[in-house]
């Protein structure tokens, strides 16, 4: 077992018994890379990204229990339980909307805002829409910044085959996004 | 816009406020978990505890069985005056005998002849030097201590029945 499986067994089960500081340590060495991915996936939309945030620190910390160092990292575990927090949010937000829809629509607004907010909304809802395998080439690409070698080694894949996931994974993108 | 510049995340800092109340509330949540595990801790124990106790409410108790055990008691033989003699309880047997030897007083004389045979009997088993000290002891007694009685040892009892058959043939 490699040390990151020791070291997060260890934090895990201190937190699972109630030991704060171990928690608050496993917090701060957490946060910013998931509030990076956390933002990434929402567009930036702060307020959306604070939510999602919230509810996925709160449902980790209630099932830290079934979190398994083996199965991969704590990040990867938080950003599973981000990304449904993000699409339960997007469902529950588009139902919301539909209702708003007239007042909303009242309300006086900049129209820099408004496309710069209705480009965050549908960069979020493209990501969510795409299958799985291209969102974790996408967010290599382009949050983690890792080259294209980089990715194939990883994913234990030829850079041929990732050249090809990537570019699949952009035109799904673009289309799931609607724009030419 | 290109893909690029879409799929590119903003450079954005990290939103403190939001970062310390997320971590007070999972603090809080966590606390909770150790506050919960020792709520269950104890209550476990009062469970088990409440158990035991209802169990022996309702169990008979088990009969006392009481162990006689005799001990045997050492006896120290006791002389004429019914306590024991100072010369039985701490002299030793070649002792006694010597005393006997010395004393006048046949009464005296004999009873030293027979506590050095018991002595020698008892404590030495040496049969011989008990035989001895018994003669000497049936020679100086009383008529009536010859007479054989339950405190005698099994060697004196048998002297004591050769003499009596010695006497009446």
């Amino acid at each position: 077992m490699t040390d990151r499986v020791w070291r997060e067994r260890g934090l895990r089960d201190a937190v699972a018994v109630g030991d704060t500081d171990a928690w608050r340590a496993w917090y701060e060495a957490e946060y910013a890379p998931l509030e990076a991915y956390v933002l990434w996936r929402c567009g930036s939309m702060r307020d959306l990204a604070d939510d999602v945030l919230q509810e996925s620190w709160m449902t980790a910390v209630r099932r830290v229990r079934r979190f398994d160092p083996l199965a991969g990292p704590f990040q990867a575990w938080l950003r599973g339980i981000a990304a449904n927090v993000l699409r339960n949010q997007l469902r529950s937000r588009r139902r919301r909307d539909v209702r708003q829809r007239p007042i909303v629509a009242g309300l006086s607004r900049d129209d820099a805002t408004v496309a710069e907010r209705e480009r965050s909304e549908r960069v979020t809802h493209a990501l969510a829409a795409l299958p799985e395998r291209s969102e974790l080439a996408l967010r290599m690409k382009y949050l983690d910044g890792m080259s294209v070698a980089e990715i194939a080694a990883a994913c234990a894949e030829s850079e041929k085959a990732v050249e090809s996931l990537l570019t699949r994974a952009r035109a799904a993108f673009r289309e799931a996004y609607g724009d030419d | 816009m290109t893909d690029d510049e879409l799929l590119s995340p903003i450079p954005a800092t990290v939103n403190q406020g939001v970062k310390a109340a997320i971590l007070e509330r999972t603090t809080r949540q966590v606390t909770l978990v150790r506050a919960r595990r020792r709520v269950t801790e104890v209550v476990a124990c009062l469970v088990c505890v409440g158990f035991g106790w209802t169990l022996s409410l309702f169990r008979p108790s088990p009969e006392r069985v009481t162990n006689t055990v005799y001990v045997p008691v050492p006896t120290l033989v006791a002389n004429a005056s019914g306590s024991p003699g100072p010369a039985a309880k701490t002299r030793s047997a070649t002792e006694l005998e010597l005393e006997a030897e010395q004393i006048t007083v046949k009464a005296e004389a004999a009873r030293r002849f027979r506590d050095a045979g018991d002595r020698y009997l008892s404590d030495l088993a040496d049969y011989r030097a008990a035989l001895r000290c018994y003669r000497n002891f049936l020679d100086e007694a009383e008529p009536a201590d010859r007479v054989v009685s339950p405190e005698d040892t099994w060697l004196l009892t048998s002297l004591k029945r050769a003499r009596e058959q010695e006497t009446s043939q």
